[in-house]
């Protein structure tokens, strides 16, 4: 049987839930930081890597033969999207 | 990052993580908390000490307890657990200050390819953000885990 200490080296580690933290599930904190964070995205978003992203869930999605509502609402986009999307990448020939 | 690791506890919506650092300077909390930043699905990770006799958290402080590699691995241990819960989720970091930035880093360089297993890092520079590479003086990073598609 594994100790504790080996467990503890895998890549997802053993974590406990503390109620306690739940008080701070509301509570601004690093409120700095996140001014930091939300101004070098406005300067600039990661645009391009996003969409990319998206295309990929969604052609994961469609090759696991989730239907196209499912899709969308996964990743909260309209189905017209998830069609457009799908056509671009040349995965469906949409008849419009 | 497979380097010693604190114990960690997280809160009912995996969005918290607490730990004990432990040092020449005593036993000091800190709180992991990522937050939706304005964009969908990129959340800040915040990072700092609990303050002593209040519910306030300092991202600013040195804690000098001589274990920052130790809280870097436990804090990139956060990371998979709560993409894990959040596959769609892309954390953003940036240290709050060049030395944390430069910590943090070097602590993805220091471990790329194994983070890289798992996930998508980019770096920011220059205003434009790219696939992280080693020695590029990047000041923000985002991290995503990798989508398998044929």
């Amino acid at each position: 049987m594994k100790s504790i200490e080996e467990l503890n080296q895998s890549k997802l580690p053993i974590a406990v839930y503390d109620k306690g933290l739940d008080k701070y599930e509301k509570k601004p904190l690093f409120q700095k930081k996140m001014d930091k964070a939300n101004a070098i995205l406005a300067t600039s978003p990661p645009t391009q890597f996003l969409n990319e992203r998206e295309n990929k869930r969604i052609k994961q999605y469609f090759e696991q033969c989730l239907p196209i509502e499912k899709i969308a609402q996964n990743l909260d986009l309209t189905e017209n999207d998830v069609l457009l999307r799908l056509e671009e990448m040349g995965l469906v020939k949409c008849l419009s | 990052m497979r380097n010693k690791r604190y114990q960690l506890t997280f809160s009912v919506s995996f969005t918290m993580y607490e730990f004990v650092s432990e040092g020449p300077n005593g036993r000091i909390n800190k709180l992991v908390k990522y937050t939706e930043s304005s964009v969908k699905n990129i959340y800040n990770l915040g990072f700092g000490d609990k303050l002593d006799d209040s519910d306030d958290f300092d991202d600013e402080v040195i804690t000098n307890n001589k274990d920052s590699l130790r809280v870097l691995s436990t804090v990139a241990a956060t990371v998979y657990t709560f993409t894990d819960k959040y596959p769609n989720a892309i954390v953003f970091a940036t240290g709050s200050t060049d030395a944390r930035t430069r910590l943090y880093r070097m602590g993805i360089s220091n471990n790329l390819e194994e983070i890289k297993e798992d996930f998508e890092v980019l770096g920011r520079i220059e205003d434009k953000w790219e696939r992280f590479e080693k020695n590029r003086d990047y000041d923000a990073f985002l991290l995503t885990r990798k989508i398998m598609v044929k």
